[in-house]
């Protein structure tokens, strides 16, 4: 026997599609800025915060709303070695394979670059740039100079990261958005629309405010920790709902089961 | 399942743990009130003796002060009051706090002093007895408490669920140590379809790093490395600090045919991480011998 609630978890499983992109406040605030600055005179955009802030999936929204207006290209996983990005580049600007046993020249690409200018502009979606090395970046840098190629990049930010990658990108002219962690309001708005975009209108009436403040203490209000956290608890509803349903009740949440995520997630000790 | 119980179980345990501290609050606070309602009392006869003007300096009173103080106290004003609760002489009474300003120290004279000992050789004999009274009355209430709250929580907790959580606490250090074995043997007697099947879904529940790694490099061991690098990618992503995670995607990199790529990345790891088992690493890969 299967019980509803394995569909209701797997919602909450991370994924960065299109479909599961929830509109709040700040999302679509961050959305709008990143719009904007896609047509101002900037060469480069930067998306910067947290893991799990909800980078990828502003970017992967971008790419789907303005691909069929724009010129957008997509890289969704980092390319590491020079030579294939070079590569990966030219293919996407000239819609051309290049032979196996040929490379890109980077000044060719440069110089081919600057001779497109005020013929075209071309927008490239970088996620996960932070694995990206040195020497690339710098050439991302001078390929965007050339004011043909716009570059829009993500970068995932740990304590001490933070303070390098800010001075790092200080000295060049950049849009900076950064993005955070949910207030506890934004919390509960994104799990409730996640849960009735996927009709499960009945759980989302399960969830209280004052459940959304426990799951708060203890995610912050980032999105994949809460995700984790809702796969969590949702697992322990679907264990219980298939061998003991007597224990299931659905007209709120269960704070024993909210409990039991919380230990089975480390966030207290039993 | 099996796990799902012992989770279940620690739940148990969480609650009992929980409500005790409760339990003790709750004491903590009814001890509290039943003093401040004592002494609000104590203070209440007198309140009926005298007139307004003292009525309102009691609102200042201070329970705990009260029940501190009044050894000490006694001493300062021992017979004038006693006078005055005897002639209930309101304008005495009234000078008398005068005199001592009207504060809520002066009440506590006046409150308290009836009960306190005059003689000054008894006081301080009593004051010793007391003291043993209350502490052994505090160990009563102890010996007394921790039998409630075993009581209690043998409602939450039948007899034998509250064995199997001691045996269960004893038995999960020896199984902790034990888990990595179980996970070799799973590898060993079953099918590696079966246990990559395992292991996904055991990843999809715990996300846990390590869950990543292991399939990572049963895929590997599978040749199957283009799996492998996406495994080792999530175990990355979750943690970036684990060197075997950077090793096992560079590996499947160079099987893959990148071995450019596969030792940059490690390079790149190597300046921040200066894990000399990634330089010997980098090493294999650039003189082939992996
Ligand atoms: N606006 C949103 N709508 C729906 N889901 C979201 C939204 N923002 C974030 N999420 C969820 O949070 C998860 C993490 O977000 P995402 O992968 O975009 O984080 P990130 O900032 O790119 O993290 P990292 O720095 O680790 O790459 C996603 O899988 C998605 O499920
Ligand atoms: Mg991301």
């Amino acid at each position: 026997m299967t019980s509803r609630f394995e569909n209701v978890k797997n919602i909450f499983i991370d994924s960065v599609e299109r479909n599961n992109y929830v509109e709040l406040e700040s999302a679509q605030h961050n959305y709008k800025l990143l719009e904007k600055s896609l047509d101002k005179p900037l060469k480069m955009i930067l998306l910067f915060g947290k893991p799990g802030t909800g980078k990828s999936m502003l970017l992967n929204k971008l790419y789907h709303n303005l691909k069929e207006s724009r010129e957008i290209h997509y890289f969704d996983a980092p390319i590491l070695s020079e030579k294939e990005f070079l590569r990966r580049v030219y293919e996407a600007i000239t819609d051309k394979a290049v032979p196996n046993e040929l490379r890109v020249n980077f000044d060719g690409l440069l110089r081919f670059c600057q001779k497109l200018k005020g013929e075209r502009e071309i927008v490239f979606l970088l996620d996960e740039c932070q694995l990206y090395s040195e020497a690339l970046m710098e050439k991302i840098r001078l390929l965007s100079d050339t004011r043909v190629i716009k570059f829009v990049i993500t970068l995932h930010k740990t304590e001490n990261e933070d303070i390098i990658a800010k001075q790092h990108f200080k000295t060049r002219i950049w849009e900076v958005i950064e993005l955070s962690n949910a207030s506890e309001d934004d919390l509960y708005i994104y799990i409730q629309k996640k849960l009735i975009q996927k009709g499960f209108v009945e759980i989302s009436n399960m969830i209280k405010k004052k459940h959304i403040r426990f799951i708060y203490t203890y995610t912050y209000g980032n999105f994949r920790e809460s995700n984790k956290f809702l796969y969590t608890l949702f697992d322990i509803y679907e264990y219980f709902d298939e061998n003991r349903p007597h224990k299931v009740s659905t007209e709120k949440l269960s704070k024993k089961f909210l409990e039991m995520t919380a230990l089975k997630l480390g966030y207290i000790d039993g | 399942m099996d796990n799902m119980r012992e989770l279940e179980k620690r739940w148990y345990f969480y609650r009992a743990k929980e409500s005790l501290r409760s339990i003790n609050i709750v004491a903590f606070m009814g001890m509290m009130s039943l003093a401040s309602y004592y002494t609000y009392t104590q203070v209440d006869v007198i309140k009926n003796l005298f007139n307004e003007n003292i009525l309102v300096a009691e609102a200042k009173v201070e329970p705990k002060k009260v029940t501190v103080e009044p050894i000490i106290l006694a001493k300062i004003v021992e017979k004038p009051v006693e006078e005055h609760l005897k002639s209930t002489k309101v304008a005495d009474v009234v000078l008398a706090s005068k005199n001592e300003g009207l504060d809520g120290s002066t009440l506590h004279v006046v409150a308290l002093e009836p009960v306190i000992p005059i003689i000054d050789m008894e006081k301080e004999s009593r004051k010793v007895t007391s003291k043993k009274r209350v502490y052994k009355a505090t160990r009563h209430n102890q010996t007394t408490q921790r039998k409630m709250v075993k009581a209690k929580a043998s409602t939450y907790l039948t007899a034998s669920e509250l064995s199997t959580i001691k045996h269960e606490i004893k038995r999960k250090s020896r199984v902790a140590s034990r888990n990595t074995e179980n996970i070799k043997k799973i590898n060993l007697n079953g099918s590696s379809v079966n246990y990559i099947e395992t292991m996904k879904k055991k990843f999809k529940r715990s996300k846990n790093p390590r869950d990543a790694l292991l399939l990572a490099k049963a895929f590997y061991e599978k040749k199957a490395y283009s799996q492998s690098e996406k495994w080792a990618l999530t175990a990355n992503k979750i943690d970036s600090s684990n060197d075997e995670s950077w090793h096992m995607f560079a590996k499947s990199k160079l099987k893959l045919g990148q071995k450019n790529e596969a030792i940059k990345i490690l390079e790149s790891y190597y300046k921040k991480s200066h894990s000399p088992k990634t330089k010997a690493l980098i090493v294999k890969i650039k003189t082939e011998r992996l």
